[in-house]
């Protein structure tokens, strides 16, 4: 028997048959929706990276080197090369995606990540998923949680909250945990301010006999970007 | 089956049964293929696969990773990095059979399609499913790292 018979009788005695076209559609549509996903999830993870950098008062801290890697946001880095990597692997699965180099895919992805992380920023979506997390994972601590803990140190010369009154030169200010301080401040400066507007304080704590005196250096409003 | 020996080094029957499962495969995968280019591009892609895969298997069981390899595999190789040779001289042939079986794999897979197949970077990135510039720095490496391994053979 021939070789081209061999393997015709072979097809024909197992009734080998071609796989549907729609197989490959499925199979090709998965890898590419993958990949879609991938790309989609991680310009989310990129975005919260941006929101950890941006609102993170990195520049703010006593010591900026150690508290910006104490405050690096873990968990969406981790997030991000992880779906970074799943794309990559989608795209390669695809029917074409193999043509693309790695280097080609990172500054891609990079770049559009970054143009859509800004954007999901700018909506607010990064504080909303950091919050919503820190609810469900337990060892991960949200940037509002890590700033309070930052911004409750009066002997740094750093403390927060809501503006509760406003007279002269001086702020009431109640702090997370229901701490109200004497904020002095110069009067042009407290007319930038509204009540009921959160504020992060940079100054000194006076102590003695008005234990919640605090002379303002600055004041900073807790946010950098108001999403509400 | 003549590319099937260079990748491998499968015994003629072995090749005979590694063709006709990658032509069964190429079979079940027919409407897989689209004219984004040749059938005979595709056709390697599917032999090769099935090739590497069948040779991976073997070679994990125990079975020696030597390339059987023809005259014409040497001088090719040979002529691709410019070295000038007596390729009948045994002594050669043993250095060079030394020199190639040191070459990792995907190197070694490389040159066949360059030098032996006649294959450009377009084909051999869709045959190996890499990138074109891959594919030939892939080539560059493969030479400069023989060509080493030849001199450190010949010197």
């Amino acid at each position: 028997m021939s070789f081209t018979e061999n393997i015709i009788g072979k097809i024909e005695q197992e009734n080998i048959q071609p796989l549907p076209s729609w197989w490959f559609h499925v199979r090709y549509g998965f890898f590419w929706i993958l990949f879609l996903v991938a790309l989609f999830l991680g310009s989310i993870a990129f975005s919260l990276i941006l929101y950890f950098l941006f609102e993170g008062d990195i520049l703010l801290a006593p010591n900026p080197l150690s508290h910006f890697i104490e405050m690096l946001p873990w968990l969406w880095i981790a997030s991000f090369f992880l779906l970074f990597s799943l794309g990559y692997w989608g795209l390669r699965h695809t029917s074409s995606g193999y043509k693309i180099p790695l280097w080609g895919f990172l500054f891609g992805n990079i770049a559009l990540s970054f143009f859509l992380g800004i954007g999901w920023y700018f909506l607010g979506i990064p504080d909303t998923i950091d919050r919503a997390t820190s609810r469900i994972v337990p060892l991960h601590h949200s940037l509002e949680q890590r700033k309070e803990i930052m911004w409750s140190r009066a002997d740094l010369g750093m403390i927060a909250g809501v503006i509760r009154e406003r007279n002269g030169d001086m702020l009431i200010v109640e702090g997370p945990r229901g701490r109200q301080w004497e904020v002095m401040v110069s009067p042009h400066l407290a007319r930038s301010f509204r009540e009921g507007q959160r504020i992060k304080v940079k100054g000194i704590h006076q102590g003695g006999v008005r234990e919640n005196l605090f002379r303002a250096e600055s004041i900073i409003p807790w946010r950098r970007q108001s999403y509400y | 089956m003549r590319y099937i020996k260079r990748i491998s080094s499968f015994s003629y029957e072995e090749s005979e049964e590694v063709l006709q499962e990658a032509f069964i495969k190429a079979w079940r995968y027919i409407r897989e293929y689209n004219s984004d280019f040749s059938f005979s591009t595709w056709i390697y892609r599917i032999v090769h696969q099935v090739t590497i895969s069948e040779w991976r298997k073997q070679v994990s069981r125990g079975r020696e990773n030597q390339i059987a390899w023809d005259d014409e595999w040497m001088e090719n190789i040979a002529g691709s990095v410019d070295l000038e040779r007596d390729f009948q001289s045994r002594e050669t042939v043993e250095k060079m059979r030394l020199a190639i079986s040191l070459l990792p794999d995907q190197y070694r897979e490389v040159l066949v399609l360059k030098s032996l197949e006649e294959k450009s970077y377009e084909e051999i990135s869709d045959i190996l499913k890499i990138p074109p510039g891959t594919a030939g720095s892939l080539v560059s490496r493969a030479k400069v790292k023989l060509k080493v391994i030849l001199e450190s053979q010949f010197s």
